[in-house]
């Protein structure tokens, strides 16, 4: 339980530091804005998930050296 | 393989605006000795005209972009293209790339299973940043083209004649290209948060069927 509040706030910190003048493009889900977007991580609904989806696989990525391929 | 090529181009929301405008781009770009592209733009990505240009073109390359799911992808105004189950058989002998979110999940292997000679597209989410200023102008937009111009490659490499694996690997090596610019002193501490998101596409990126087949 614990570990997944420090995902969340991990999450929430990385999107924090995205630009503010950028939207992302999540497929038909739409156009989101940083701070929607950390509405839908709080709020744990299918976008929010998906951001930390994507978090995971990140960290995921990193520890395999995806960079460096 | 007969050297025609099918687009769909719709436009119905800010999202295939952007894909859209890439891929005709990218299209125009293209110095076609080989292969003859249609595309089907705006309301002509629908169904009923895409199904009577596979019939009438047989086309051996067929190029998606749409919104999309698991087990279908969209045309304009998202009408259902090709679905899982129901017309999935209308990209046999063809290789098909989808600029399309999931539907390498379950579309592109019963595509494969039903006769498409490859599959390439994405298992998850495609998902990319726009500049909002740049909304009506999404060429100009230097942002989205850090994700759409690696995406596209996919077909600028199956049209120069390379194999299905190696315009997947072609489109993967460019989203890397762009990831390690990224992570260079080139880049801003703001662009370096774009990082996951092309890690995320790059890595969701797949091919099915035929590796060694070519368009050309």
């Amino acid at each position: 339980m614990e570990t997944e509040k420090e995902i969340i706030d991990l999450v929430i910190a990385r999107l924090q530091n995205l630009p503010f003048d950028k939207e992302i493009s999540i497929g038909s889900s739409g156009e989101f804005t940083k701070e929607e977007l950390i509405e839908h991580v709080k709020n744990d609904d299918s976008i929010g998930q998906k951001m930390v989806a994507i978090e995971m696989d990140f960290l995921r990525s990193m520890k395999e050296g995806v960079f460096y391929e | 393989m007969n050297n025609i090529a099918l687009a769909t181009i719709p436009s119905s929301d800010q999202t295939t605006l952007y894909i859209s405008a890439w891929a005709e781009h990218t299209i125009e770009q293209l110095k076609l000795k080989h292969i003859q592209f249609f595309m089907l733009i705006k309301d002509r990505a629908i169904l009923s005209v895409f199904e009577s240009m596979m019939k009438k073109h047989s086309p051996s390359l067929v190029f998606i972009n749409g919104h999309g799911g698991s087990d279908l992808v969209c045309g304009h105004k998202d009408e259902e293209l090709i679905k899982v189950g129901k017309n999935e058989s209308l990209l046999k002998s063809t290789i098909t790339y989808a600029l399309s979110c999931s539907s390498a999940k379950e579309l592109g292997p019963s595509a494969v299973k039903a006769g498409a000679v490859a599959y390439i597209g994405y298992v998850e989410d495609f998902i990319f940043f726009i500049s909002p200023d740049k909304r009506t102008r999404p060429r100009e937009d230097k942002t989205a083209e850090m994700f759409l111009a690696p995406a596209n490659h996919v077909i600028v490499s199956l049209v120069k004649g390379h194999t299905v694996l190696e315009a997947t690997n072609a489109s993967k090596n460019y989203f890397l290209k762009n990831i390690q610019k990224l992570i260079s002193s080139e880049s801003s501490v703001d662009e370096r948060e774009y990082l996951r998101y092309l890690i995320w596409d790059m890595r969701n990126l797949i091919s099915l069927g035929d590796q060694k087949a070519t368009v050309i």
